[in-house]
């Protein structure tokens, strides 16, 4: 099962990447399982994804909670909390 | 109804002009967000934004009487003193377009596409949002209220972000 996965602003920053297109292990089945699982890359990738770091999750360009489903071909999309004056 | 989510500046004149052409139109409201004392950078989901500013409107639209509207939200580097957001609505009857004006400002999903890369200094911090996720909910709450008859919750948003309170008072005495 492919995905694309998409990072915005800090977090792309932090990465060193813009997005990729990834295979998902069995048993990723939510956006909370996919943070996951990129956390599990360690280095940069953990630190950015900690557990406790906000961060606003996307799927197919809709606000998604963690608990959300992610199948074949989505767009998971990953950026840090907004700010505004 | 327009909506665009574009680097270059806007001419606020031309486009209130724009929506002042249909002889339906009796009254025309406006917003213009500046960037107010630190610059920044903002950049944006595409696709995302564009939709999530779409969803705002359509929901105004059923909610009142709109004949037209134009959402122009820039990115990229801003300066203070830039433009960084228009909002202009037409109504046929005055009061209406003011809500909306408002509501756009407001609305969530505008907040939760644009992301602020980087302040040009530490004091943008200390204007940080809850998160996005507390404003979405905030902004559902004030949704929900508003339905519930609670026009008063608009009558905030509105007084919040447009100059004359009087008239907006004076709306809501009206309805």
């Amino acid at each position: 099962v492919k995905v694309k996965v998409l990072f915005f602003a800090a977090l792309r920053e932090q990465l060193g990447t813009a997005g990729e297109e990834i295979e998902l292990p069995s048993g990723v089945g939510t956006v909370a399982a996919l943070r996951g699982h990129l956390r599990g890359r360690g280095g940069a990738w953990q630190a950015a994804l900690a557990d406790g770091k906000l961060v606003r999750m996307a799927v197919n360009q809709d606000m998604a909670q963690p608990s959300a489903a992610i199948k074949a071909g989505d767009e998971v999309a990953f950026f840090p909390p907004v700010t505004g004056g | 109804m327009k909506v665009s989510v574009q680097a270059q500046d806007f001419d606020a004149g031309a486009e209130i002009r724009a929506l002042s052409r249909d002889p339906k139109v009796g009254a025309v409201a406006s917003f213009v967000g500046v960037v107010r004392e630190v610059g920044m950078t903002l950049e944006h989901y595409p696709g995302m934004t564009e939709r999530a500013l779409q969803k705002i409107v359509e929901e105004a639209r059923g909610r009142w009487q709109v004949l037209d509207c134009t959402v122009i939200h820039r990115h990229g580097a801003l300066k203070p003193t830039d433009q960084i957001v228009l909002v202009v609505v037409a109504s046929a009857h005055r009061g209406e377009e003011r809500h909306l004006v408002a509501r756009l400002d407001r609305g969530g999903g505008l907040r939760h596409v644009l992301v602020h890369r980087h302040a040009d200094q530490l004091a943008i911090g200390q204007r940080q949002l809850p998160g996005a996720a507390a404003a979405a909910q905030i902004a559902t709450q004030r949704r929900h209220r508003a339905y519930a008859g609670g026009q008063l919750d608009l009558l905030a948003c509105s007084a919040e972000l447009l100059a004359q309170r009087g008239e907006e008072k004076n709306f809501h005495l009206h309805q």
